[in-house]
């Protein structure tokens, strides 16, 4: 079995489109949460070696969840994959302390480059 | 609608709207593999044709933004994301709210860099047999058309002030 992703995304069309360009690597989806609140609660059952976090999401955005899960697990390796990428969010990201930041639309190369790129930090 | 210029950069609202009609037609053809092409005519048909999304910015950027577009385009474009298969008003929704999601990120995201602001926005509103854009008596909106053989499509942004909001979408349901 190939390493734990959890998807965070409030779109099935995102959703889908990773669980299919991560068919045949390394990596496999493990669950989706489609909000930043249900983010947290699939973390803690599901314990995913990593996440991937869109930010304009209902309820919670993308950050704070983010910012959730690595107070409670600081260890945890979260890829930010959002429209919105400019130098504040992806700053704010950074102090944060997600390992990543990707602009949908994305490619599976850049994908997988940037998933295992997040599993090489420490 | 008077094209006011950012004072501290020069750019012409104008400018952002034609950053956003290229934003639309790259992440068209990213996305659904699809040329748009500008257009000089503006969309026909009755509402039962039309659907739309809008949303608003919050932050320093204010401005409501809005697409509409005929159904069989918007149904073209859903079925690429989708992967070519029947294609529902709710696959519409779902699917073209995150085309839209993604058209209004990179749009803001150019704004942000540009201007050097935090904006972001709310999460796209649906419309079906709505048209917005047209029906509107205000004129601060910046209106641009596009289209390919499956139909036509209108982009446009209305610049807001602290106070003012430009009409929200249901505000322009057309009675049939």
């Amino acid at each position: 079995m190939g390493k734990s992703v959890l998807i965070v995304d409030d779109s099935i069309f995102i959703y889908e489109s990773i669980k299919e360009m991560l068919l045949d690597s390394s990596f496999q989806v493990i669950g989706h949460a489609k909000s930043g609140e249900t983010a947290m609660e699939l973390y803690d059952e599901l314990q995913p070696d990593l996440v991937t976090m869109d930010i304009v999401m209902p309820d919670m955005n993308g950050l704070e969840s983010a910012r959730n899960i690595l107070e409670r697990y600081p260890n945890a390796k979260i890829l930010m994959i959002s429209s919105l990428a400019y130098e504040d969010t992806i700053r704010e990201a950074e102090e944060i302390g997600t390992c990543g930041f990707l602009s949908k639309p994305i490619e599976r190369d850049t994908l997988i480059e940037a998933l295992g790129q997040c599993l090489e930090e420490d | 609608m008077k094209d006011e210029k950012n004072s501290k950069k020069g750019i012409a609202d104008s400018d952002f709207l034609d950053f956003l009609v290229t934003t639309v037609i790259d992440i068209t053809q990213k996305v659904a593999g699809m040329e748009l092409v500008p257009s000089q005519e503006i969309p026909h048909g009755t509402t039962l044709d039309i659907a739309s999304f809008s949303t608003r910015t919050n932050g320093d950027f204010r401005v409501s933004l809005a697409m509409s577009a005929h159904i069989d385009l918007l149904k073209e474009i859903t079925r690429h994301m989708k992967g070519h298969t029947e294609v529902s008003m709710g696959d519409i929704e779902i699917y073209g709210g995150e085309y839209f999601n993604i058209i209004f990120g990179v749009f803001l995201s150019y704004v942000n860099n540009v201007l050097h602001t935090n904006t972001r926005f709310r999460v796209p509103l649906f419309s079906e047999n709505l048209y917005p854009l047209r029906s509107l008596s205000d004129k601060r909106w910046y209106v641009r058309a596009l289209s390919c053989p499956y139909g036509m499509m209108e982009v446009g942004l209305c610049k807001l002030s602290e106070t003012e909001d430009c009409m929200e979408a249901q505000s322009y349901k057309i009675k049939e």
